[in-house]
């Protein structure tokens, strides 16, 4: 029986899959004793493998990494599973979803005491802030020296007839820059926030899923090299433009910057709150703390930490970005978000 | 009397086979899903319907409903008529380079949204949304239709020609309803999936066209609100429920047995004179729809600031490439087992011919149930995970075992529609044939059913595997250790920025490509061709 | 002994509300060859399939050497059955499919008794070949090689060779007698034509809307059916009284309540016979048919050698089938 024999060995092979796969994983059972953690983030989090290991090696703790998808679903998760925690620690919650996780009860206070001052000014009750970075429009430099135009500054610029068609942006239903930019609107337009979005429609900005799809494929400075010179991004993209003279091809709009912040905290109903805390401090400490920008791309929450240098050249944080207060977005978020989807979306 | 008892056994056998994959649905299906359904019947305090009549009235709702079923209707409509076309030339034709390109139409099936994206993005992004499902979908076709059609006996379609009927009349009169079973079946299969389409409506759709699916991610991921999610999702269970029953209200007209040969005398050699027609069809689809796209992608994942580089693949392959193809392959082989095992027991369960009518309407339920994995969002199953497999000894949550786990309810449908088409087909009399001649129920199971399965099993292993290799939904809202799959780790390239992880995403997406390609083709060949020995 | 071999006890069965088989008894002697005769629908293929097991009785039981076979399934009642369409199984060879119900076999023995089956049904050497390279009748011959190669203690025939041409249906049926003669094997052969049925049976069961009407062997059932129904299925069209069979030669008698049933070979062409009107004449096969005028206005059909001109034919009738009236 050729088929048999067929059907067992796929068996035989998925069996191996599956026990190579847990023999690998550190059984859950064991971490009474103290020694494992799990940390819990959004699918973005990245920090080299030799730190990892070194923080390893220095506390005894077994961490296991379990990335969630983005930073909104992955604290609605976090909401979901309240009574049985999927972690210990969670590294990814911003300004913006902080205060429904600090409502909702998911985290445990801890403010990490390796906090300098500007840092110690970012944190929250309950958590620790790691690093943040601004989401500004970006402009396409060589586009607008092209076609003789000057670049936009303001919002209301974008708005405006002169820049009809030019500005593409990941949607705040889908996206969670795009969310930003809400965020922005709401904070320079007040109630007059959807107004504007509908006159931004209707001056032909164009919304697409994710920053994948608005920096990489319509952005005319992206590597799509799509149809559009102005982009929602980050206020670090212009560090990733560099053309062959040395000078960034790109670079942001200051005045329409929203600052996000993102927070490490210690679950609540964690296994191992005191490895958690360890965890916390140890995305504090420089080596960590100096890895951020290349491979997190944000901004590390130390003020002492050194830059790359395309950064302070080319990727300067805004002076006055857009602010909205936490308590109000966590009142709002459901709200605007569904008024801009019915309106807009 | 005793004749009900000595039939007992028999029946309760089959319940008993039955009860296996029921058990490992209502598990890791059934229960998370209504789980996190009741939750947003729940507002805290009590149960209320306040959510799904707050969703009833919204005008979004009904749009998204409406454009849904449209979209669904008309990509599935077209799949149908390309994909029998092609089901002629890449099943029924014999030429040189077949089997390369049978696996070459599934590649599709795999790629990333993000990448499918970039190739159907155009002006009207309702039309790209409906071309984009018709090359998702076109290889589902063509290969369950495919599949039969080259075993059907050519002598049917000789004696309708004998009788003067000319080639079209011939196929619309005789090879047609002869394939009806597996073009229904393909047909439900393409809706489902079509309807459930998740990325390319996000990607295309660019925020302004929704459908159930997305609308049950906006309201779950984003905003948390489960009562409306929860309306959605008894909304998708409503469409896919009619689905089915429309679909097997249909087959059950059209269940004839057919007369099935060894796939080998049956075929013809591709006759240009007779088959340019068909063969042009095919060509132009194939360039058109799947050819042109993935070599845009091959050449732009060659291509950085204007200039020809390999650096994609050189950093790729020096980077998390081989870890994260050796996770997606075991991942994959794992998730195929369990689905391919279940699947063939689901299959033989509901391919019984009970005597008694309650006996085949009971069956005809639960192959309608087996199904309903492909209509309901992966979302929804993703959460509702999280709060029912959360305690031991089912605290899966954050295990690895739970991606091939979700990836086999995925994958499980299209395992069942693929092998029931070749269950059904088998005349009942060779099964009686082979009980005369002394042969237990198990042993006709093994020498008459398992061998008209082996063809299925080929192309059910290659869905299965193309499937979970290709799966990025179910997998992204699961919690698990930080093992990134093929699809994963692309689309995690996708959403850094810096041209050298563009240029990574692309290489890895075309690495995907041909490493399904190759899944496909490899699963092909190793089918069982004729189970010879006993 | 009433007891041995194949025994059919008031079997009904039921498709639904419909009545197919009514009250069906019956038994079959070791050794024996049994022909199922009735026209299509008429029962007789879903009494075989209820004897072997294929279909629920709705009453009724089946035994073999008495023991009541109700608990005994398809595959342990060791019957054969050989399909209108042989059913052979299309993924296997000759040699498989002959030797599909030899799992006792070793493999050597195997292959003895498919060589010994496939020589007595006359294809020798094609034990490699696939079904789809076989004719209609080679076919059929590997079909009942198959069903006979377990040495089954009766095995039943369900029109097997009514898909067949005409020429190749007698050979056929000559061969299938033999064979059956020579293996001694017990049958249940279900057939709609009745040359098939007398030329391979010992005896014969009428059966018309579910119905056994008669159940005789084939040269009593010929001379004497039961009914003029039977005798209608037999050829036996016309019916006369004593009085004209006499006036038209016949020397035998008829008791009261008994008419003669004239067939198709029941007149003879005889110059010193009674002259009748030829009404029609056509030919068939080998020699013409005659359609004849009797004196009692009633017609019947004579063979005869040749076409005739003349406008009446001398006849004489030479055998018949004594019918109740």
């Amino acid at each position: 029986m050729r088929i048999r024999a067929l059907a067992v060995g796929v068996a035989a092979v998925a069996l191996v899959a599956c026990s190579g796969g847990q023999a690998a994983e550190p059984s859950s059972s064991d971490s009474a004793g103290g020694g494992e953690i799990t940390v819990i983030s959004h699918d973005s989090f990245n920090i080299p493998d030799e730190l990892k290991q070194q923080f390893e090696q220095e506390t005894g703790l077994k961490v296991t990494y379990t990335p969630l998808q983005d930073t909104g679903a992955m604290v609605n998760q976090l909401v979901l599973s309240k009574d049985a925690p999927l972690g210990d620690v969670v590294f990814g919650i911003d300004n913006t979803f902080a205060s429904r996780a600090e409502q909702q009860g998911i985290v445990d206070a801890y403010v990490s005491p390796a906090l300098d001052e500007r840092a110690k000014s970012l944190a929250t009750e309950q958590m620790t802030p790691i690093d943040f970075g601004d989401v500004c429009v970006n402009a396409d430099k060589v586009w607008f020296e092209s076609n003789n135009l000057p670049i936009p500054q303001t919002l209301d610029d974008l708005a405006s007839a002169q820049y009809k068609d030019l500005l593409v942006a990941p949607s705040p239903a889908t996206s969670s820059p795009g969310l930003a930019f809400l965020f922005t609107t709401v904070g320079q337009k007040g109630d007059g926030w959807l107004d504007y979005m509908r006159d931004l429609k209707a001056n032909g900005a164009l919304f697409v899923s994710g920053w994948t799809e608005a920096y990489n494929v319509e952005f005319s400075a992206g590597e799509g090299q799509g149809k559009r010179p102005l982009v929602l991004s980050y206020a670090t993209s212009p560090a990733w433009t560099i053309g062959d003279d040395g000078n960034s091809t790109t670079v942001n709009l200051p005045d329409t910057c929203f600052r996000q912040v993102e927070y490490a905290a210690v679950l609540h109903g964690a296994k191992n709150p005191e490895g958690a805390r360890k965890f916390v401090d140890f995305l504090l400490s420089d080596a960590v703390q100096a890895s951020i920008p290349e491979n997190m791309y944000m901004y590390p929450v130390i003020e002492a930490t050194e830059l790359p240098e395309e950064w302070v050249k080319f990727a300067p944080l805004s002076e006055a970005p857009t602010h909205v207060d936490a308590a109000t977005i966590d009142e709002h978020r459901e709200q605007w978000i569904q008024e801009w989807a019915e309106a807009i979306g | 009397m005793d004749r009900r008892a000595r039939r007992l056994p028999g029946a309760l056998l089959w319940v008993a086979v039955a009860a296996v994959p029921a058990t490992f649905l209502a598990i890791f299906f059934v229960w998370p899903a209504c789980a996190l359904v009741a939750r947003g019947f729940h507002n805290g305090t009590s149960w209320t319907l306040d959510g799904l009549l707050a969703v009833g009235r919204s005008e979004r709702t009904w749009r998204a409903l409406w454009f849904t079923l449209q979209t669904a209707s008309v990509a599935t409509l077209l799949c149908l008529a390309t994909g029998v076309v092609g089901a002629y030339v890449l099943y029924r034709l014999r030429f040189p380079g077949q089997q390369v390109l049978r696996g070459l139409i599934t590649v599709p099936f795999v790629l990333p949204t993000v990448v499918v994206g970039i190739a159907f993005s155009g002006p009207e992004p309702v039309v790209g949304i409906v071309l984009a499902m018709v090359f998702f979908n076109y290889s589902v076709v063509v290969r369950t239709v495919g599949a039969l059609w080259a075993r059907l006996d050519p002598r049917q379609t000789q004696a309708a020609a004998a009788l003067g009927a000319d080639g079209w009349r011939t196929a619309w009169t005789v090879t047609l309803p002869a394939l009806r079973p597996a073009i229904i079946s393909s047909a439900a299969l393409v809706f489902l999936f079509c309807a459930s389409g998740f990325g390319i409506v996000m990607t295309l759709g660019r925020g302004a066209h929704h459908t159930i699916e997305t609308e049950i991610w906006f309201q779950t991921t984003q905003v948390l609100n489960l009562s409306a999610a929860a309306a959605l999702s008894i909304a998708q269970v409503i469409v896919v429920t009619l689905c089915l029953w429309l679909t097997s209200a249909w087959q059950r007209r059209s269940q004839a047995a057919l007369r099935l040969l060894p796939e080998t005398t049956s075929t013809s050699r591709l006759d240009w004179g007779r088959d340019w027609a068909p063969v042009l069809v095919t060509v132009a689809i194939i360039v058109g729809l799947l050819v042109v796209p993935m070599a845009g992608l091959l050449v732009r994942s060659l291509r950085d600031a204007g200039d020809w580089t390999l650096d994609g693949y050189r950093s790729l392959f020096a980077g998390a490439l081989l870890e994260a193809t050796w996770t997606s392959l075991r991942t994959a082989v794992a998730a195929a087992a369990i689905a391919l095992t279940l699947g063939v027991l689901v299959a033989l369960v509901v391919s019984r011919r009970p005597a008694s009518a309650p006996g085949r309407r009971a069956l005809a339920t639960v192959e309608g149930a087996f199904m309903l994995p492909l209509g309901v969002s992966a979302v929804t199953v993703g959460f509702g995970y999280l709060i029912t497999l959360n305690r031991p000894p089912l605290d899966l949550r954050s295990s690895i075992v739970l991606v091939p786990i979700a990836q086999a309810v995925v994958a499980l449908p299209l395992v069942v529609r693929t092998l029931l088409p070749t269950l059904r087909a088998i005349d009942p009399r060779q099964l009686q044939a082979a009980a005369m001649l002394g042969a237990s129920p198990a042993r006709a199971l093994a020498t008459i059913e398992l061998p008209a399965l082996g063809r299925g099993i080929g192309l059910a292993l290659g869905f299965a595997l193309a499937t979970s290799l290709g799966e990025f939904g179910a997998t992204s809202f699961l919690a698990r250790p930080d093992r990134p799959t093929l699809p994963v780790l692309i689309f995690r390239l996708f959403s850094r920025p810096g041209g050298e992880n563009h240029q990574m995403a692309l290489a890895a997406s075309v690495w995907l490509a041909v490493l399904t390609a190759t899944v496909m083709v490899v699963a092909e060949r190793a089918r069982p061709r004729e189970v010879d020995s006993w | 002994m009433v007891n041995s071999g194949l025994g059919v006890e008031h079997v009904s069965i039921r498709y639904g509300t419909t009545l197919a088989v009514d009250d069906a008894s019956l038994d079959v002697a070791p050794g024996r060859v049994l022909a199922l005769l009735g026209a299509s629908g008429s029962g007789k293929s879903s009494l075989l399939r209820g004897i072997v097991g294929l279909e629920p009785l709705a009453s009724g039981r089946v035994t073999w050497d008495g023991e009541d076979l109700a608990g005994v399934r398809v595959h342990k009642r060791r019957f054969g059955l050989v399909f209108q369409d042989g059913q052979l199984f299309p993924t296997m060879t000759v040699e498989r499919n002959v030797a599909y119900g030899l799992g006792a076999l070793d493999r050597l023995g195997r292959r003895r008794r498919v060589d010994e089956l496939l020589e007595l049904v006359g294809l020798p050497g094609y034990g490699a070949r696939r079904p789809s390279e076989l004719s209609g009748g080679e076919a059929q011959r590997v079909a009942l090689a198959r069903a006979l190669a377990p040495k089954p203690r009766a095995i039943f025939l369900d029109e097997p060779l009514s898909a067949l041409d005409t020429g190749l249906k007698r050979r056929l049926a000559a061969d299938l007698s033999r064979i059956l003669k020579e293996t001694g094997t017990t049958a249940v052969h279900v057939t709609h034509d009745q040359e098939e049925a007398f030329t391979v049976a010992d005896s014969v069961a009428i059966m018309d809307a579910g119905r056994i009407l008669q159940r005789e062997a084939p040269d009593e059932l010929w001379n004497r059916p039961s009914s003029k129904q039977v005798a209608a299925f037999l050829g036996f069209r016309t019916f006369v009284t004593a009085a004209t069979a006499s006036r038209l030669g016949w020397n035998g008698t008829l008791d009261v309540g008994e008419v003669l049933g004239i067939g198709p070979r029941s007149l003879a062409l005889d110059d010193r016979g009674v002259p009748v009107p030829v009404v029609e004449q056509h030919m068939n096969v080998d020699h013409f048919v005659l359609t004849v005028e009797l004196p009692d206005g009633q017609r019947a059909t004579v063979a005869a050698p040749t076409r005739t001109d003349s406008p009446t034919v001398a006849v004489r009738l030479t055998s018949g089938a004594i019918t109740p009236a």
